[in-house]
Order: structure tokens, then sequence, then C-alpha cells
């Protein structure tokens, strides 16, 4: 749906990429990375606010062109900042969303604005219904691709709930696609599909989410074993010998095979796996 | 915001199994079907809602739906979300004797290599039952 290609853009003495992926229709894409590892520049990138110096972009199976209203028009794109609209009442606002997508749903819009006083100027709203009235208003445009970047970031913990459940919602309808830089391990856990890693503007990764958590386990052994077992991904000494495995089924095998007991076992956090499969790829990439 | 129509279903995952996520969805809905908790006809949530809830994929929902399908225990309708199909008795019979006849046949490979003989095995098998029915 969406693809990039090498992409590379230089801000600065930042540079973001060579980029590559293949966003597919149907899925939730996480865009995970501490603050400058270049997503707002990739954003930016695919939204066509910036055009890369080398590399290409596709959308809707076409390269992207600028100009492209077509192309436009069925996309949104909530900036982690807000501006532009600051002195507007929240009705304008919504009037120039209504005038720019044809199949913006009114009804749903005010459904989940809920609470929020069309009337108010939008920079008169807390940081919080600011996101809320962005992020309802990208979902109300009812456009193929939502493009989020930190769309929970200052909201609380019930809105954050309330904004998941519409985002899973308006997955619901159709082939969408949605792809949202966030660094909330919560909204990656109800939300995502597919991970993508950014560090210092390079790609780290791009893994399907149940991969870094289907099969791992940290397991504290009664011995050491004699060589790396199958499945092991990190080994640790401190309290006892303790391995991480990311295919705990071949790792029981080979612990079977040594006779070697397992004093305890447990699920290993999606960060950790993360960070494991990030260090890994780190030391393979030169 | 609004909330329209989430079934939350009585299904946890666990990422202590060794047993895949899909694998795991599929056996619990598969019981509560084959149970009757889940009748005929009731609406399942959508492959994405229900990953939602699970904190898992759709990936992982939409195959577990998919062999579910096939199995003939849930049905898709064009547009119109998935139900709980109508499962014959026969089927929902032979789904909850699996289960146990595959306990028996550990119980007697477990008897055999204790050296048990069958006669000996009925025999405990009959004195459990009697037991049993005293009891109750």
């Amino acid at each position: 749906m969406i693809s990039a290609q090498s992409v590379t853009r230089t801000i600065g003495g930042f540079m973001l990429g060579p980029v590559s992926f293949d966003l597919e229709p149907g899925l939730v894409y996480a865009l995970i990375g501490p603050n400058g590892s270049g997503k707002t520049t990739l954003f930016r990138l695919l939204v066509g606010y910036l055009r890369p110096d080398s590399g290409e972009i596709m959308r809707f199976g076409a390269p992207l062109l600028v100009d492209d209203q077509d192309q436009t028009r069925r996309l949104a794109y909530v900036p982690e900042v807000l501006n532009g609209h600051d002195n507007w009442p929240v009705s304008q606002v919504i009037e120039i969303y209504r005038r720019s997508y044809p199949s913006f749903d009114t009804a749903r819009l005010y459904d989940y604005l809920d609470g929020i006083d069309r009337q108010k100027r939008f920079n008169r709203l807390s940081k919080g219904q600011q996101r809320r009235t962005m992020l309802a208003l990208a979902m109300a445009a009812q456009t193929d691709v939502l493009l989020l970047d930190e769309p929970t970031d200052g909201i609380d913990p019930f809105a954050r709930k309330d904004m998941q459940q519409a985002i899973a919602e308006y997955m619901d309808i159709g082939d969408r696609m949605a792809f949202i830089a966030t660094h909330n391990l919560e909204d990656v856990r109800a939300l995502a599909d597919v991970i993508l890693v950014l560090e210092n503007g390079r790609q780290v990764g791009i893994w399907p989410k149940d991969d870094l958590t289907e099969g791992w386990q940290r397991l504290w052994l009664a011995s050491a074993p004699p060589r790396a077992l199958a499945g092991e991904v990190d080994r640790q000494t401190g309290a006892g010998i303790v391995v991480v495995t990311n295919d705990i089924a071949a790792t029981q095998i080979d612990l079977a095979n040594f006779g070697i007991g397992v004093v305890q076992r447990q699920a290993v956090e999606m960060v950790d796996s993360l960070r494991i499969l990030i260090d890994r790829q780190s030391d393979t990439v030169p | 915001m609004v909330r329209i129509g989430d079934t939350t279903l009585p299904i946890t995952l666990s990422l202590e199994a060794s047993t895949p996520l899909y694998e795991q969805i599929e056996s619990q809905l598969r019981q509560l079907i084959v149970s009757s908790v889940l009748a005929a006809g009731t609406p399942l949530p959508s492959v994405r809602m229900l990953a939602s809830n699970l904190g898992c994929s759709v990936i992982t929902t939409r195959r577990a739906y998919q062999d579910l399908e096939q199995e003939g225990l849930i049905h898709t309708l064009q547009g119109r979300g998935t139900i709980v199909a109508d499962v014959p008795e026969e089927i929902r019979l032979q789904h909850q004797h699996g289960p146990i006849e595959r306990s028996l046949q550990s119980a007697i490979a477990q008897a055999r290599a204790a050296g048990l003989s069958h006669q000996e095995l009925r025999t405990m098998l009959e004195q459990i039952l009697t037991e049993e029915e005293s009891q109750s």
C-alpha cells in the first residue's frame, strides 16, 4: 500500500535511511525508535512534505507525487506537534477536513469528540483534547491509510484505551492500513501487527509482533549446558544460569537431551525481546 | 468515543506455555463451541478486535479463525462478521470424546510401561468406577 525503496534524506547533520519496507493493507505497523531516530522525518517523507535525496516512495501502486490530490485524499496524517489551527474554533477545523475528504463521516466524528466543545478555539483545548480532536478528524476522514505520530502522547489512561479501541474499529473496515509511531508499548500491544525499529536514522529491523513474544522464555537452569542451546538468544549469569530462548519447544528438547532441569521459567517482556533482536541485528550490520 | 458490539470472549493467552498462540486461541474457542458455552449463531469478535483484546496480531487471530472455519465450527458471512456454526451432534461428541480418549491412551501407555496386563488394567478401571459410583 505504501512502500519505500532505499529512501534517504539528510536534514542538517542528520541522515535518515536508507529505509526500505512494504506496508500491506489490513495491518497496523508500529514505528518504534528513541527521540531523534528519524520517525518524524520518515512520516514527512511518506506524506510528501519532504522529498527523498535518493530512493523511491510508492503509494497505492504509484510513485509519490506531491501534487497528486487523489493520493493525498486516501491518506490522513496526524503529526506529533500540532499547529496551524491554533486560533481557529474547532468547528472551523472540522469544516476544512469535511471539504478536503470526500468520505468524511461527520456523525462518527461527533461520536469521537463527545465532551469536547466545538465552539472553543483549538489552542484553548487541553493537550489531550487537541490530540483527541486531531486523531478523531483523521479517522473520520475515512481514508485508506492513517499515519499517526505519537497519537496517545499526553492522554490519560481512559482516553488512551478509547483511542486504541477507535483505531481498532477504524481498521475493521475494508483493507485499511495504519502506521503508528509510538513510545508506548501498551499501544503496541493493543494495536500493532508488525514492528519497525529506527535508531539514529537507521532502519534496524521489521518484525511481526508475535515473533517478539511467541516462544520466548527466560529459563533458570539447574546446571550450565555445554554449548548454546537450540533457540538460545541470550545468556546471563547472576542468580544461577539464565538463558533466554525464542524457541521454547526446541530448547526444551535440547535440555531434555542434556538432562538439565529447569528451576524457573518466565515470559519475556516485549521490550526485552526487542532489545535482544535489535542488538543481534546491529551486530550483523557493518 | 463509541464502542460498538465488542464481544469479549473468555480466552486468555499464556506466554509461559510452549503452545503457539494461534493454537491456544483455537483450542479454547473450540472448547467453548463444542461444550455449547457459545451457542450456534453467536457473533464472534472480528479478528482485529480479538487481536486487540488478546494483545496479539491479526495474523495470529486470522489463522485461528481460518482453521476453525475449516473444521466447520465457525462461519464467516461476507461483510457480516463471523458467527458460531451449527455444529452437528456427532461432531460435537467427537470433539468432546477426543481429549478423553487421548488421556486414556496415555494412561494405558503408562500402565504398559509399568508392566500391567490388560486384565489388571480393566480391574483397576472397574475399581475406580465403582468407587466413584459409591461416592456419588
